[in-house]
């Protein structure tokens, strides 16, 4: 590869990048938009990843680890002209009916709740993600050098946030 | 409506959905070395943008030599003096611009952040003082030149106080030129640090 690790190492990237693709794949869909934006930023961040895995030395959690370079990257690219803008409009039939999000379609339930993700800024989509994915408070502030109180009390604004724009109870 | 803990649900669900997929050695492989050259061009594209102005710059001076008496001697001097000067510092820029976009990922994000923002400084700064110091050592260069032919005449004379006026114009001009490379991401940098500041 690129760089050179031992083959062991080697596997041993490719392995994790196949157990956590997933979740590149969703730090990608709220931090960019069309196909060509998501395939450089899945490029950046798996270079990213190739450039520090020598170095992780297990002190954290892998997937901490993994959240930290993908959303790090993905909020810091250079490449940032090109990706999604700073605060996506949300689709207008999903402003203007607040109960759209009670649809049976899962697939148009899963669009409007990126959509309502991308609405936020970049810092808080990011807690919002971490949220989602059930890290704790600590964990969530590790990832983005913020204190647990602090975590919370910018959850608490963005869930009410997420409610109002998903127009749930 | 839908609750907040449904959301989680459905956050759980979107793990079988996939964008983009690179799970084979082959295919990593690649991805890493489309990378790689990316990056390179995109180096090779800015030191190149440089170049352009240093060219111009080396022109200009280039023919104030040519009407003050040019012979081949001097213009060996100054290319010589040019790749002195231009060597480092487009070496220094090059390896500026290459840390630039591979600063580790892998602190928290208010780290890596500011991490960015120092990096982006000081290649700010490193680009004024080699836009700088490569006119400062040419006009310095050419009043050796020209005190050596003609003495220390009205016109070498003259030249100092017009040489320190344009290194300073080549400061103030050279500042917002560094400062528009990366105005736009660095704002945009400040922005998401202030937002992680804020309750």
């Amino acid at each position: 590869m690129a760089k050179r690790l031992s083959e062991e190492a080697e596997r041993g990237f490719l392995e994790v990048l196949g157990r956590h693709e997933q979740l590149i794949n969703k730090v990608i869909r709220i931090y960019a938009v069309d196909l060509e934006n998501r395939r450089d930023l899945f490029q950046e961040i798996v270079y990213q990843l190739w450039r520090s895995y020598g170095s992780f030395k297990g002190d954290s959690n892998i997937s901490t680890w993994l959240y930290r370079v993908a959303l790090n990257t993905a909020i810091t690219s250079l490449r940032k002209s090109k990706k999604v803008p700073e605060h996506t409009e949300l689709d207008d039939q999903f402003i203007n009916t607040p109960g759209s999000f009670d649809t049976s379609d899962r697939s148009e339930q899963v669009h409007q709740l990126y959509s309502a993700i991308r609405s936020l800024g970049e810092v808080d989509r990011a807690l919002v993600m971490l949220y989602l994915e059930e890290l704790s408070y600590k964990a969530i502030g590790e990832v983005l050098g913020l204190t647990e109180d602090n975590v919370g009390v910018k959850l608490n604004r963005i869930k009410t946030r997420l409610r109002v724009l998903i127009g749930a109870n | 409506m839908m609750e907040l803990s449904e959301l989680k649900h459905i956050w759980r669900e979107l793990g079988s959905e996939s964008v983009i997929s690179a799970c084979d050695k082959e295919e990593v492989t690649m991805l890493l070395k489309e990378r790689s050259a990316d990056l390179k061009k995109q180096i090779l594209k800015r030191l190149t943008t440089e170049i352009k102005t240093y060219l111009l710059t080396g022109l200009f001076l280039f023919c104030l030599l040519v009407a003050e008496d040019f012979t081949a001697r001097r213009a060996l001097l100054l290319g010589a003096n040019a790749l002195l000067v231009l060597a480092p510092v487009l070496g220094a820029l090059a390896y500026k611009e290459y840390r630039l976009r591979t600063l580790p990922m892998s602190g928290s994000l208010r780290e890596s952040i500011s991490t960015l923002i120092r990096a982006l400084d000081s290649t700010a700064r490193l680009y004024l003082f080699a836009y700088v110091a490569t006119i400062g050592l040419s006009l310095t260069l050419i009043e050796i030149l020209l005190v050596r032919g003609k003495g220390w005449t009205l016109f070498t004379i003259f030249f100092v106080p017009i040489g320190m006026g344009f290194i300073l114009w080549s400061y103030s001009s050279g500042r917002r030129y560094a400062e528009r490379m990366f105005r736009a991401y660095r704002s945009n940098l400040v922005n998401v640090l202030n937002e992680l500041e804020s309750v």
